[in-house]
């Protein structure tokens, strides 16, 4: 069965117009999607397109104002099945200010098992996991606000995994993060997807969503391309009409693509364009030697 | 208006040191006697990982913090000196912190770049034409003061914030994390405005940033920054041939200049120096033929 179903989802803000009267303002305009268990899908997209209002849908902190959303069969507008819901799916935001409430990191992270009622051993194991997976385990005692925003950020994700859900949702999680911490937070999402864990990242990184299996492309609150990197980046003048771009490797490869025998828009990570360009290299000396 | 000779020091840190909750258990180092000089003219890029200290350097410079072991000066003024006026301080050299767009808080637009010329205590008249040139210089026509600021997009909100920086006419110009949650069009207009603006003799920018794109693109010189301390400095082309040194400290180099060592590594007879894509096309056409 499908983890997240979503159906013809639209959603308005309200919000204060000229002369005080209240205007409404579609974020979502009929939206389908659905997630199947264990997926990895990069949710793109210009500002204001309305990638994160989609993702705070699946863990019913926004319900539809029309359309459905459902989540291993929970429906999110049914307010009895929030625990369900939110012990599914865990989310990350873009600011690590808006999540974080304890005077020490530890008891930050201890925070949502302590209040799922687990014993205190499984708590503990739990903790110890998360920190470690979120590389925090020396910042234990802490306190969370005054750490750097990137050392927040990956406090705000060892919190989350100690709820163990079973999908993660990211909005923009990396986006305050140094290189390293960055390439720590996607590697340890890597290793929880190749665990099972069902990931939903939103991201202006190319280089980000280039790592997942999918790539959903919203533009006005509608999803405009939906499918493998490969045939993302092959539209590259419908990204640039989306205010978006390609990958880094993926211009590079543009560039040169004469020579190389892949498609550029296949060459979206460093290690796929070194090997496309020793493979065109080592044609051209042997045609060179003959 | 002063008017800074090109190539002057505007900006020099020195011995700069920093510490949170000084005197207590929970004391943090988190400057350790920084040098740091910026000339007229210049950009100068400032990396580091997460926790290095850049954002509380960059506190400094436009007295939010004052030194408690070391000296900053500023356009020759020190600000250790019980006389140095922070308003001045603050007017010359223009603070953007990450994610601008938050702190506006006026209804419309106009009102939120006027804030600061108003308190400068500025004529109407000069505050609407400061007003004007301001929303100008970020591509907006003057009738934008009208727009209501819950109606803008995050692109247009951060040029919004930036014009009420740039409506105070600072000398120099401070960057927090400029480009972190915009998409890749707006990250271009953003930068686009910025080089425009150090179009004026003198000028200066100063920027910190986790993306090394964009500091090997646009910075003149580079400091890096690592648990409060610098441990590299040089030009682009200086600071990107010490890899080793990055990695150990939770940076990287350019996704251009990574594929250039990968393929060196591969034994390909690439040359080095080249950290951005057309720089990275050209250094691998080289070798393979355009």
């Amino acid at each position: 069965m499908e983890l997240l179903r979503i159906e013809d989802l639209y959603y308005s803000y309200e919000h204060q117009g000229a002369g005080d009267v209240s205007e409404r303002s579609f974020a979502l305009r009929g939206i389908d999607l659905t997630i199947s268990p264990g997926q990895y899908v990069a949710v793109v997209g210009a500002n204001g397109s309305g990638k994160s209002t989609l993702l705070r849908h699946l863990n019913a902190l926004l319900v539809p104002t029309a359309g459905d959303v459902w989540i291993s069969g929970y429906n999110t507008k049914d307010s009895s099945a929030l625990r369900e819901i939110r012990s599914r799916v865990g989310m990350v935001f873009q600011n690590p200010d808006t999540q974080l409430i304890t005077t020490l990191v530890e008891d930050e992270v201890s925070f949502g098992p302590e209040n799922l009622g687990l014993p205190e051993d499984e708590i503990g194991r739990r903790v110890d996991w998360a920190m470690a997976a979120a590389g925090v385990t020396e910042l234990k005692s802490r306190p969370p606000h005054l750490l750097s925003a990137g050392q927040k950020q990956l406090v705000a994700v060892a919190s989350v995994l100690a709820m163990r859900p079973g999908c993660l949702v990211l909005d923009e999680a990396t986006s305050m993060l140094d290189p390293v911490s960055r390439k720590s937070v996607l590697d340890t999402v890597r290793r929880l997807h190749s665990e099972g864990m069902t990931v939903v990242l939103a991201t202006h990184s190319m280089e980000e969503a280039a790592c997942a299996q999918r790539i959903v492309v919203l533009s006005g609150g509608k999803v405009a391309i939906d499918g493998d990197p490969h045939t993302v980046f092959s539209r590259e003048r419908m990204l640039r009409e989306l205010r978006l771009d390609l990958p880094c490797t993926v211009r590079i490869a543009r560039g040169i693509h004469r020579r190389l025998f892949l498609e550029p828009s296949r060459l979206s990570s460093v290690e796929t364009l070194v090997r496309a360009v020793l493979a065109a290299k080592g044609e051209r000396s042997v045609a060179g030697d003959g | 208006m002063q008017v800074t000779a090109e190539n002057s020091p505007v900006i020099e840190v020195k011995g700069l040191a920093h510490s949170y909750l000084p005197g207590t258990p929970l004391e943090t180092v988190s400057l350790h006697g920084v040098d740091l000089e910026v000339r007229g003219g210049e950009t100068v890029g400032i990396i580091g990982p997460s926790g290095s200290g850049k954002s509380t350097l960059l506190y400094h410079l436009n007295m939010l913090m004052r030194p408690q072991k070391g000296d900053v000066r500023v356009f020759g003024r020190s600000l250790n000196d019980p006389a140095a006026d922070a308003g001045e301080v603050r007017r010359r050299v223009g603070l953007v912190f990450q994610n601008p767009e938050n702190q506006l808080f006026e209804r419309y637009a106009g009102d939120d770049v006027a804030f600061g010329p108003r308190n400068l205590g500025f004529s109407p008249s000069e505050v609407r034409e400061r007003v004007r040139r301001a929303l100008e210089m970020v591509g907006f026509p003057f009738l934008f003061k009208d727009r209501l600021v819950s109606s803008l997009s995050t692109g247009e909100k951060r040029r919004v914030a930036i014009a009420g920086v740039l409506a105070m006419d600072p000398e120099v110009l401070v960057l927090d994390e400029p480009s972190a949650s915009l998409d890749p069009s707006a990250k271009n207009d953003f930068f686009k405005i910025i080089e425009r603006w150090k179009k004026v003799p003198g000028r200066a920018v100063v920027m910190v940033s986790h993306s090394m794109e964009d500091v090997a693109e646009l910075s003149d010189r580079i400091y890096v920054l690592v648990k409060g301390e610098v441990v590299l400095t040089g030009t682009a082309r200086e600071v990107f041939s010490h890899p080793d040194i990055l990695t150990r400290h939770g940076l990287t180099l350019p996704i251009p200049a990574l594929v250039i060592e990968r393929l060196k590594a591969e034994g390909l007879p690439v040359r080095s120096g080249a950290f951005t894509v057309e720089e990275a096309i050209k250094a691998i056409e080289e070798i393979i033929g355009a």
